[in-house]
């Protein structure tokens, strides 16, 4: 079965890392490896794929990857038949790359500590609005403080206006929680748009 | 089955199950893409296995139909011993 690459290997540990709210740092004892080798890896400079067997699943285990399917590259690619495998390929010539960011609540402030949610792909930003809807809705009631008989919606993706202080997100979006009770809590999301040149 | 374990070295994993599967070490290689040099060398270990890359590590236990994630948690390195396992006899006999 042919195999597409979908994510980047550094996307995949991001991610897990900040769905279990791991720093850096905590990953790197966990996985008893020194921070700054963890944190090549998520640069990019390292790749799990080629380093030990033993530094990729003591680092993999601590981020809760399941070791046999990342070694098969399930984490990174996506089987397609030959039916998905033209709409594959679209996703790597035209395809953009939207990487979704939470905000503390006002997306102006705090900006590095920002947490990457969700990656997704589509041809524009129309075409993921959808998806981006669902993942920011989802993400907001995995948040800790929102877990019981919170409900979420999001607005659509905006673009961000050139005189607002934050520079990196070209997208920012609304997430309303609101509870059975009392007031609603308002998120921003930021949206960074990445054309699909350079991957393969 | 008794309450006996045996520890069983990288090596001894790869050729009890090589065995198992009546594959030659030959076999082995072509199907995991080293040299037989390299797959040899790798039966003789006793651990430092995992010090291979993930590439390698992966394609061996998978050509001997292992599971990656059962050798992370070292899921082969002890084994338990049948009950008509000559050392269990022995082991009952002292008792």
């Amino acid at each position: 079965m042919p195999k597409q690459l979908l994510r980047e290997e550094k996307d995949v540990l991001i991610e897990a890392r900040q769905k279990l709210d791991l720093t850096q740092q905590q990953v790197a004892d966990k996985a008893r490896v020194a921070m700054q080798h963890y944190q090549a890896f998520e640069r990019g400079t390292r790749k799990l794929s080629s380093s030990s067997f033993w530094t990729a699943s003591k680092i993999l285990q601590a981020l809760g990857l399941d070791v046999t399917t990342f070694a098969n590259g399930g984490y990174c690619m996506l089987e397609t038949n030959e039916e998905h495998g033209r709409k594959a390929e679209g996703i790597n010539k035209n395809m953009k790359k939207y990487k979704v960011f939470r905000s503390f609540g006002n997306l102006d402030r705090d900006i590095k500590k920002h947490s990457l949610v969700a990656v997704e792909y589509g041809a524009d930003i129309y075409a993921v609005t959808d998806t981006l809807i669902k993942a920011v809705t989802d993400d907001v009631l995995g948040i800790e403080k929102y877990q019981n008989g919170y409900t979420s919606v999001a607005y659509a993706p905006e673009p961000v206006d050139s005189n607002r202080r934050v520079k990196r997100y070209a997208y920012s979006m609304m997430a309303v929680v609101s509870p059975a009770y009392g007031e609603n809590d308002l998120i921003d999301y930021g949206i960074i748009e990445e054309t699909g040149e350079g991957r393969d | 089955m008794s309450d006996i374990l045996r520890v069983v070295t990288d090596g001894g994993m790869l050729i009890e199950q090589r065995e198992k599967l009546g594959l030659t070490q030959e076999e082995v290689a072509t199907k995991a893409g080293v040299t037989l040099k390299q797959y040899q060398s790798y039966e003789k270990m006793e651990f430092g296995f995992s010090s291979k890359s993930m590439r390698i590590v992966n394609a061996v236990l998978t050509a001997l139909e292992l599971d990656p994630s059962s050798y992370a948690d070292a899921k082969y390195a002890l084994k338990r011993l049948s009950d008509d396992d000559p050392i269990v006899q022995i082991c009952k006999q002292i008792k």
